[in-house]
Formats: structure tokens, sequence, C-alpha cells
């Protein structure tokens, strides 16, 4: 073993570049003879588009091109079903795509010397709309007669609906000895990830076009931005640079396509970067969702049903919406064992911004309702909450929702254990009163403690063929060298890069400094998967073990270079029955337990979190200084989530579109002190000592407290 | 809410009691600015050239008078270590040193740089060669700490949380917590909940010789 192998907290490979600013974003790129390029946005919810005049706009000085709906080959693009139109405009290659469906919608590009030659141009592009009346309640959109937003679309608004159907609810309630019915409703959030959406296209030497933006999937950025330009995938070629953060909402397009459509047809660089504002309203959000709950539980403290009806807004376009819900679907009923679950979980079309991504992706929502779920029957119980959840908690061989059981190894409990023990939770005899005062501080201020668990998948589910590729090259004569590891997968600031060096050098023995990275070019390497669905340490880190062994088996029988190329393919999953939700929709899941101390001021609304612990299992920590960071990084996105952030809409019309007005926690915002423990139950299949995920999935419950600023 | 937050503004101001929780010397990462403005901004752009000195170099900037002082930097200079991340004060990612004094340089005109001293995150590290055995030269204390202590992941907010915590160290060398906090106020970060961040910066000082 090498001392800088795996279970050691390596420093990032990145981190020098990025201190001393030599470290390059796609906004800070240049190519000569560039190009800028800006957007022209709808700015209007739901309109159709009559008419787009660009000529003043091709006269003002230094305007090359301007673009619209009939420049774009296929006028259409989509993660998962291709619903969106690159450009909205009348006279465009596919129906329907002259209509505008949310804010964010993009009219026309204009592409000119200068980035304020390209602005000036902006405004004298004329519009004419037709304003139609937007849609902005799912409920009212999911109605029979509401009229339909994507009319090729199927012959409603309603784009999801998932079912589970286990056992029989209705036998389950007449069991139950108290039954909690509530409806919760969670909001939209930003990313607000630090660098905006930002891009550089331009020709190769061999004519590709090339796109230099940040993602998390290169391979699907390749395929969408070609099917948009009617080329085949190997003409374009997607590069990732650094990247400034993602969490979810850079998996859809932003600059991308109209990016690469003005280099094609120029042949000459085009660069464009997105201010806050055009980020903020051009990119999908946290999906907004209504969850209705009845659940029943005996007065020994089983559950022993659990009734759902989730209703995600799903904003103007798919995004990914139906993954999204369906990983709320498999999450709704918690990390636990319930014998009879009847759920139906819907996704709408809107007018409203896209419901995207967003770090933990659809399993937050439902495991908020969950867990309130779960705090409220122990309060009727007059049991100890954390005592509650160990009762229910899933053990290896219960059987989810979908009605097959989790994978082993189910280590909810040992998560649930370990917050309790390391908050040091003190158990809770009898019914709780509604609040502690503290000593001397105003009599406003009150203390609470709460607690929550909650799982979420590592890795594509519901059937995907999930898979990943690397490539190792092994130099030297008599002893390894020098070593190049070949891998696209995107380090969105969670630090793969680093883990997959620290992989590649622990199956070779070679210290980390000696991995050189290729990283992150559509051309070059294979398909890695998204860095997404808290995948890629499982997935990568199998990829580039394989790839590494077999590239060490060639060097052992001298080869030289050894060069091995290896896919993984992750044990397979099904998708889910239309009618029963049966199915086995994971290979894995990640299980976390979070307990919070929290002061109110319930006089001006104000909360304080005094303290939080986090257990969660990662498998095996690669690097546990990442892990930490990661577990951090996620409760203070939370705590964001859920006590200050408020993404505010009028009419459709974000009002909250810089950062001086969607407030993101502060150093003076966070909780007072986190408490991160790294759980380690071995995943058989996990690489490297079962290795099982990177990236916490967000903090499952959110405090008992969180509450709406009044 | 309001009601209630008057109510105790107007009370703590009858008591006395308006600044209790405020530090008495608040971090103004200012090391002892002593730049006179007086005379520049008479100055006609751009029949003037902007000239001014970045990282101990001489620029003349003919072009980006009407631009920010981050924009000039960027897009004129070359130097894009300092990034932009919302251009209205708000996230700290483009914080540079002007005269002695950390700034946004998304909130400062680009003529206010003629005749400043200015220093990016490029120009923190001394990167002669000699000064390591690796040849790489020798990063700023708060840059080494970064790197050792995890604070970085995305990085881009780093340049301006870098700066905010070297400025902070000229202007004290021993900080508290609440006086590295102080420092890092004006700077947002997504990615590390800042918990790193601060005690990478506490670390540094303790390490400066």
């Amino acid at each position: 073993m090498s001392d800088h192998s795996i279970g050691t907290s390596h420093p990032r490979v990145d981190a020098r570049g990025k201190v001393t600013g030599e470290t390059l974003y796609s906004g800070d790129l240049t190519k000569p003879g560039m190009l800028f390029m800006k957007i022209l946005f709808a700015e209007r919810p739901h309109a159709k588009v009559k008419d787009v005049r660009i000529d003043r706009a091709l006269a003002s000085p230094g305007v090359v091109a301007v673009y619209t709906a009939k420049d774009v080959p296929v006028n259409e693009y989509g993660l998962q079903i291709p619903d969106q139109p690159v450009l909205c405009g009348p006279g465009a290659s596919k129906p329907y795509t002259d209509i505008v469906r949310f804010v964010g919608d993009q009219i026309a590009v204009v592409v000119a010397e200068s980035e304020v030659q390209a602005d000036a141009a902006l405004k004298l592009i004329e519009v004419d709309y037709e304003d139609l009346p937007p849609l902005l309640d799912p409920v009212t959109a999911m109605r029979p007669d509401a009229p339909r937003l994507h009319p090729d679309r199927g012959d409603s608004n309603v784009c999801v609906h998932y079912k589970i159907r286990k056992g029989n609810v209705d036998e389950g309630f007449a069991q139950a000895d108290v039954i909690v019915e509530e409806e919760y409703r969670t909001p939209v959030q930003e990313h607000a990830y630090l660098q905006p959406e930002a891009g550089l296209a331009y020709l190769d030497e061999e004519g590709r076009v090339v796109v230099e933006s940040a993602g998390q999937w290169t391979h699907a950025d390749r395929k969408s931005i070609a099917h948009a330009l009617g080329l085949p995938e190997e003409q374009v070629r997607v590069i990732y640079p650094a990247i400034g953060g993602a969490f979810g909402g850079r998996e859809d397009l932003s600059v991308q396509i109209v990016l690469a459509l003005a280099a094609m047809k120029l042949k000459r660089p085009v660069k464009i970067i997105w201010s806050r504002r055009e980020s903020i309203i051009g990119h999908g959000k946290r999906h907004a969702i209504i969850l209705k709950a009845k659940w029943g539980a005996t007065k020994e403290g089983k559950i022993v049903a659990a009734e759902n009806e989730i209703i995600g807004d799903g904003g103007a376009y798919m995004y990914t919406t139906n993954k999204v819900l369906g990983n709320s679907t498999i999450t709704s009923t918690g990390p636990y064992f319930i014998p009879n679950v009847k759920t139906d979980v819907y996704g709408i079309y809107t007018n409203n911004v896209p419901g995207a991504a967003f770090r933990g992706f659809g399993a937050p929502q439902a495991l908020f309702m969950a867990e309130s779920q779960m705090n409220k029957l122990a309060e009727k119980l007059g049991m100890d909450p954390v005592e509650f959840r160990l009762k229910n908690a899933l053990k290896d061989g219960d059987t989810l929702g979908v009605g097959t059981p989790a994978p082993n190894p189910v280590s909810i409990t040992e998560c649930i254990e370990a917050a309790r023990d390391s908050f040091k939770w003190k158990k809770r005899a009898g019914r709780r009163k509604a609040s502690s005062r503290v000593g001397s501080r105003p009599s406003s201020i009150v203390r609470g403690r709460g607690f929550a668990a909650g799982f979420k998948n590592v890795g594509f589910s519901f059937g995907y063929k999930e898979n990943c590729w690397a490539k190792v090259e092994i130099y030297g004569n008599g002893n390894i060298e020098r070593v190049v590891l070949h891998h696209a997968g995107a380090d969105v600031g969670q630090g793969l890069h680093t883990v997959i060096s620290q992989m590649a050098a622990e199956v070779l023995n070679v210290p980390v400094e000696v991995v050189e990275l290729r990283t992150s070019d559509s051309a070059t390497q294979g398909n890695p998967g998204s860095a997404s669905a808290s995948r890629l340490t499982f997935m990568a880190g199998n990829a580039v073990k394989g790839a590494a062994e077999q590239a060490l088996a060639k060097w052992k029988a001298e080869e030289r270079p050894a060069v091995a190329e290896f896919s993984y393919f992750a044990p397979p999953t099904t998708p889910m029955d239309k009618e029963t939700g049966y199915s086995m929709p994971n290979f894995q899941y990640a299980y976390v337990a979070q307990a919070a101390e929290v002061e109110v001021d319930t006089e001006a609304g104000h909360v304080r979190v005094l303290r939080i612990t986090s257990a969660d299992d990662v498998g095996k920590a690669i690097n546990p200084e990442l892990v930490v960071g990661q577990i951090e990084g996620a409760i203070v996105q939370a705590h964001g989530y859920a006590v200050l952030e408020e993404f505010k809409t009028k009419d459709g019309r974000v009002m909250t579109d810089q950062l001086s007005t969607y407030l993101i926690p502060t150093i003076w915002d966070i909780p007072e002190k986190v408490d991160s423990v790294v759980v380690e139950v071995p995943d058989p299949n996990g690489p490297l000592g079962g290795a099982r995920h990177g990236r916490t999935a967000l903090p499952a419950g959110r405090r008992r407290h969180r509450r709406r600023h009044p | 809410m309001v009601r209630v937050i008057t109510r105790r503004g107007l009370t703590a101001i009858r008591e006395g009691r308006e600044q209790v929780g405020m530090p008495k010397k608040p971090i103004l990462l200012d090391s002892g600015s002593t730049a006179d403005f007086s005379g520049r901004a008479a100055r006609e752009f751009p029949a003037s050239p902007i000239e001014t000195t970045i990282n101990g170099r001489k620029y003349t900037f003919r072009n980006g008078y009407n631009k920010t002082l981050l924009r000039l930097l960027r897009e004129e200079g070359m130097l894009t270590g300092t990034k932009e991340g919302c251009a209205e004060g708000e996230c700290g990612a483009c914080t540079v040193f002007l005269d002695g004094q950390a700034v946004m340089s998304c909130l400062v005109p680009a003529p206010r740089a003629h005749g400043a001293e200015i220093v990016t995150v490029e120009g923190l590290a001394d990167l002669t060669p000699s000064l390591s055995p690796s040849g790489e030269g020798r990063l700023h204390p708060v840059q080494e700490k970064f790197i050792e202590y995890g604070a970085v992941q995305c990085g881009y907010c780093i340049p301006g949380f870098i700066m905010s915590g070297a400025k902070l160290l000229e202007e004290k060398a021993n900080p508290t917590e609440y006086e590295v906090e102080q420092a890092i106020t004006g700077n947002l970060c997504r990615c590390t909940g800042y918990y790193k961040i601060v005690k990478a910066i506490e670390e540094a000082a303790n390490s400066k010789p």
C-alpha cells in the first residue's frame, strides 16, 4: 500500500491552481478573433411569438450575426425528452416551438465583435408577442380542462405519474392506534453556484464544433447539442474546464447549443458569459412540491400504513422531473419499513421556471414530509422520536414501498445510532412540552431539538444501464515513472479528480503525484455518466480500478507503455411497474441521520441552529477531509433552504433575480457548530474497500423547526 | 416582524444598548491605505490612458476606461484570477487590493486604477523558483492553508476569500475567530459551508513567522 492511497486526506489535486488564480473556468477562456454573444430572453411566462424582426439589430455596429428559431436546424432539446425549443419563434423546424413557456425561454442571439456591441444590438430586436394566460399553480394546471402547455405531448399537463401500491392501506389504517394526516409545501431553491453560466465555442483542427463550458455530463451535453444542430455526435466535442459549482443546476443545458450554432455558422470562436440575473432566470430550480400524507402507527410504535399524494411543479419543461420525482417516490416512505403503502406522485407542466436536479434530487422534499410525519406520530404516541425511528428503521431484507428489499448493506440503524450518540440525544419520555424557556434570554426565545433520518439512491435508477469508462496508461522501464489517467467525469467541486487519482495510485502502488490527469473531453474519452445521483465515487472508482488493474497486468507482462481501457457496469435495476411501482429501482442507497439543536425567536421569527450532528454512511471514505467538506457544505445549503432562502415570483416573473435579493447563507447565517460523523459500512460492490459515495445527499430531513419567515 | 424589530431597536437606543454585540474595532480590510485621490478625478478619459501598477508591474490601458475595475483587470489586463459572481458587490469573488485596501473591484470604476497600486490573487504568491526546492516559488500562508485544510471546493469564490484573508492578516496578525468572520462577511461560498475556510485563515495566522 502506498502512503498516499485511499483513506487519507490527500490535498485536492486542483487546489493550487484555484488558490493562485491560475485555474481557468469557462468565462476565463479566450481565443484570437473571438466574438461575443448575448441572448434575448422572453421575460414573460407564457406567450406566442408572432414575429421577430432583426434588421435593426443586424445593422448595429459590430454585429456579425443574429439568430432566431428559424436558424436552428432541429429546434428542440432536453436531457430526458426534447420538449424545449432552442429558440422560441415562428417558422422553426419543429411544431409548437413558437410558444414561450417561462421567463427564461430564449428568443434570439446576437453575435458581435464585443460584448457591449452585442448588448446594444439586443435592444434593437423587435418581438411581437401574443401574451397567453400563465398557468402558475400546478394543482390548477393538472385539471383535465386546463389549457395544454405542450399540445404535442399527451392530453394533459401531467407529465409524470408514478404509483405505489403495496399491501392494503385500508387494512393497515384499521390496525392503527394513531393517525397523522398533514399537508406540506416545500419551496423552490436556486442553486446559486458562484460561477454563472459561460462558455466558448469554436471549430477545432478536425472541423468539429467544440464547446467549452461547465456541465455535469460531457457526453449527454454532446448528444443534445448534436441533436439540435443536426450533426453526428462525433462532429461535436464537449470539454469542461474548471467548473464553478453545479449542485444539479448544470445538468440541463443553458448556453451550449446557441454557442455551438454560432461557432458552426460563423467559423469563428464565440464566447458568452451570463450575468447573475441571466443565470437565475435562465436555469432550472429545485422543484416546489405539495405533499399530502396520512400515516398510521400502532401504540407499540410500529408504522402500519402510509398514504401519500405528491404534486411536483415541473415548470415549463421536463428537464429531469421524471427522474427527480421517481426519487421522491422511492424516498417518500423514509428509510422505514411500512407494510402497506399507497402513493401517487405527479409532475405537472406549468409556466414557472423548470424544476430541475438539485442536490438530493427529489429526496429532500419527500423526506421532509416523511420525517415530519415521523415526528408527529412519535409525539402522538408519547414516544421518543429517535426510539420511534429505530423501531421502524429498514433492516436487511425489509421491503421498500416498491415491494423489493433495499440492497445490502442497509445501514440506517447505524446512522441513527451514530447521530444519537454523538449528539448525546436525551430520550424524551412522555409528551413533549411545546417549548422550553432558555435561562436569562428574552422570553421570546425558545430552544428545541430535532432529529431526522434519510436515504437516497447512489447511481442511476429504474433500469438505466449504469456504466462508466476510464483509461489508464503506465509509462516507465523498470519502475512505474508516470501514470496517465483519462476520465471525463465532471469535477464540479466535489473533488472527483482527487479521489480518482488516489484510487489509481492505490491500485498501482505509486504516490498520487505520479498520476497525471486528462479530464472531461468527449472527443478523447468514453462516457463517464453524469456528476449526479451521488454516483461518481462509486462508478468512476470502479472504472478507474478496473482500468488500473488491467493496465497493471499488462505492465507486469512487460508491455511498455501499458494501456488499458475499462467500462464498469453497475448491478442492474428495473423500472417501476406502472400500476404498483413494483421494481428493483436502485442497486444501492446512502443513509444519513441528523440531530439539531435550534433556537427560535418566536417574536421575530429568527432561527439559529446552535449545533447539528450529521452521521453519513459513505461506505469507505476515500478522502475523509473531502467527505467532511461535502457534509458541511450540504448542511449549510440545506440550512439556507430551510430557514433563509426564498425564491419569489410574481405572475411568473422572478423577483429574486440577484444575489442581493436571493439571499444565500453568509458566514454569519450558518449553524454554529457542525459535527460530521463519517459512518463506514463497507459496500460489497464498492471500489477499494467499499466506497459508496463522496457527495452526500442533501441532509435528509430538515430540522423540525423549519418555518418560513413571516 | 417590522413592529418587533422597530420596538427592539428603539428600546435598545433608549437603554443605550444599541451597540452591544458590535465589535469595538471592526475589521476594515485596510492595512493603512494612504491613497490621495484628489486631482485624479479631474483627469479626462479616454484622452489620457489609465496608468497603473498591478502586482508590481506597470500597465498602461488605453481602453476600458468605461468598465469596472474588475472588467479592466480581466479583459484588458488578462488577469482572470479575479472572478465576477454577481457584479453588485454581494459575493466578494472580485476582491482585490487597491492602494492597500481590500475592495470589491466590480464596484470600482476602472479610472480609479490610475496611479494606484493594485494587487490581485495572481500577485499574492512569490513564484520566484528559487524560493522552494520544487521550483514552484512560495505561496502566501493563506493560500497554503486553504490547500492544506480542504477549504477549496469548486474554487470560484476562493480568490476573493484568499484576498480577504490575506488582508486581514496584514491588518491584524493574530485575529480572533470573530475577527476572521468579520473579514469574510463580504464573501459568499456555496460549496464549503465556510467552516474549513475559517479554519484555514486561523491556521495561516498561526503559521506566520
